[in-house]
């Protein structure tokens, strides 16, 4: 139980850390640039990136790592077997993947979006006029005013993936949550699989209140405002 | 060779699949410059009127002007109006009969091959392992997948606006606990919770455990929505001049607060749509289907539900991928268009329903 759950917890973690970081650089490649082509690619890219749903994304990256990644890596790659353990990279990385493709697509957006608003903002003409360095705008001007919603839509990130995590788990035969629920739901363990239902609301729930609290570092103006589920 | 040939006129568009395409892109060539032709189209047709009504032309201008100005409005409502005629006449559009079987062995490409047939010229998207053409049966399962679909969002859209609606017009506690209520809802993935309780009450009940499940949850955004925009109109002036001159409930509902909340409601209802469908073909996925749906996941039996449905075409196809992929990749290719197509509908009506979009000419 407590293994499943640890399990869950570290392929949920490293799939939107690796789409957070992932979406945040193409957003601000393709946000800092707005009338480039490639700021058209990647919103389009990411508009389609939210809605594929995951048995479609799970299927193709299975495909991928099969046909070719496996081969040309040789045997490296042990995607199906149950036998290895947790912090496994050649297990990890394809359910990652898989879970990393929502947030990295959502982060984008949502950074594209906000950066449209920052760089026309005043106060970056300002900061830009005052003969302040690029970089220096860019820390302490853009990214400032970009963590906020950022930050934000790192809850939705932690909601898609937690939604994922049965198509993703089962089909990459990792241990963890989602797994035992299947496990308990075949077995018509009523108990087992609502105490899994609980455990993955609480968790949800925790990470909400945590990102909450980050972004009154970030931005105290938005502190109150705002549901929890966006 | 299938055993009988294919209906001539429901194979036309795939013939003509050329034609489609460049009829498509001539559509959108038009659609994506109208930045450019837009403004000289309402200069040719502008009356010299500086004020007063517009003339009928001008009107029927400004409306085809917002429609082909709209690429995303004009794809979405392309797919869905695709998946009405799915819907309403599948034989309209399918090559062969849903439970047609072609024969054992067939010459496909140049190559003898057996059950099931990879998508081919003869097989559009494939067949599954009876022989059964993948994209007939898309097209005649998009019925049943799209009155479920359509059920629960309708249902979804009952909890969450008429919860909304009170929250946002008590306000107070009360209206702090209904949110919250959605928040703790929310908390637990739709599909984790539809998964759970359909599987609990019974998946072979149908129709209604699988409306309730999926209707259950996934209403709080909506709630989220509506509350913020009946806050915001209960604090305009107009509203405060309607409830003093003794309009009643009813009639501020419906002059007042229907016609302002639909520019956001309508869209958050294709949203919605997108999202059950999403929801529906995890769950299919996983093994649970509206028709004879029943639920093995650990031994994989070989199978096939016999009523075409788009949910059920994608269960059991798990271990398919490695030596069919097409059998999984159909199915799922159909929700991601359907999917696509109703985020589009809804990216495009929230531009066309805009009430702060500039009407008209600029004066």
């Amino acid at each position: 139980m407590r293994d499943a759950y640890v399990r869950s917890v570290t392929l949920m973690l490293v799939a939107v850390v690796i789409g957070a970081t992932a979406g945040l650089l193409l957003g601000l490649a393709g946000g800092l640039r707005p009338r480039s082509p490639f700021a058209g690619l990647a919103s389009a890219v990411s508009y389609v990136g939210v809605l594929t749903p995951s048995f479609l994304l799970a299927v193709l990256i299975l495909l991928l790592f099969i046909r070719y990644i496996g081969p040309a890596f040789g045997e490296r790659f042990v995607l199906l077997s149950p036998e290895v353990t947790v912090f496994d990279v050649r297990r990890l990385l394809a359910p990652a993947l898989v879970l990393a493709v929502r947030p990295m697509a959502y982060m984008t957006q949502v950074t594209i979006g906000a950066l449209q608003e920052v760089i026309y903002s005043d106060y970056v003409r300002t900061a830009r006029a005052k003969g302040l360095y690029q970089r220096t705008v860019l820390l302490r001007h853009i990214l400032r005013n970009v963590a906020a919603p950022a930050l934000t839509s790192l809850n939705s990130s932690f909601y898609f993936s937690m939604s994922s995590l049965l198509i993703v788990e089962w089909l990459f035969n990792w241990g963890g949550i989602g797994t035992r629920l299947l496990d308990a739901a075949a077995d018509r363990d009523a108990e087992m699989a609502s105490y899994m239902l609980v455990s993955v609301g609480i968790t949800f729930l925790i990470i909400n209140t945590a990102v909450k609290v980050l972004i009154h570092r970030f931005d105290p103006r938005i502190a109150e405002a705002g549901g929890a589920v966006s | 060779m299938p055993t009988t040939p294919m209906p001539p006129a429901s194979i036309w568009y795939l013939d003509n699949g050329a034609v489609l395409l460049g009829a498509l892109a001539v559509l959108f060539a038009i659609s994506f410059t109208a930045r450019f032709w837009a403004p000289r189209l309402r200069a040719a047709v502008r009356s010299g009127q500086v004020l007063g009504e517009r003339t009928r032309l001008e009107r029927v201008t400004e409306l085809a002007v917002r429609f082909l100005g709209n690429p995303a409005l004009i794809a979405g409502s392309l797919v869905t109006l695709a998946l009405l005629v799915a819907a309403l006449w599948p034989g309209f559009l399918s090559p062969y009969g849903p439970e047609e079987v072609g024969r054992t062995l067939q010459l496909i490409d140049g190559e003898v091959r057996g059950r099931p047939f990879p998508p081919s010229s003869v097989y559009p998207a494939g067949t599954d392992r009876e022989g059964r053409d993948l994209l007939t049966r898309i097209i005649y399962g998009t019925e049943r997948t799209f009155v479920l679909c359509v059920a629960v969002a309708v249902l979804r859209l009952l909890i969450g606006g008429s919860l909304g609606g009170v929250a946002g017009w008590r306000g107070g506690a009360v209206g702090q606990q209904i949110l919250s209520f959605g928040t703790v809802s929310s908390s637990i993935p739709s599909l984790l919770f539809a998964f759970v309780f359909i599987l609990t009450i019974g998946p072979r009940l149908g129709f209604g455990v699988f409306l309730l499940g999926l209707g259950f949850t996934g209403w709080a955004e909506l709630t989220n929505i509506v509350h913020g925009s009946v806050r915001w109109i209960r604090g305009q002036p107009y509203l405060d001049a309607a409830i003093a001159l003794g309009s009643t409930p009813l009639h501020v509902a419906r002059r007042h607060l229907l016609p302002n909340l639909a520019p956001q409601l309508i869209p958050a209802a294709a949203l919605e749509l997108s999202a059950v469908l999403l929801t529906l073909g995890e769950l299919g996925f996983l093994g649970l289907f509206l028709g004879e749906g029943f639920f093995e996941y650990v031994p994989q039996v070989v199978r096939s539900p016999k009523l075409p449905e788009w949910a059920g075409m994608l269960s059991g196809t798990r271990l398919s991928i490695f030596n069919w992929p097409w059998l999984p990749m159909a199915p799922a290719m159909a929700f991601m268009v359907a999917i696509l197509g109703f985020n589009l509908l809804a990216t495009g009506l929230r531009k066309w329903l805009d009430p702060f979009q500039l009407r008209g000419t600029p004066r």
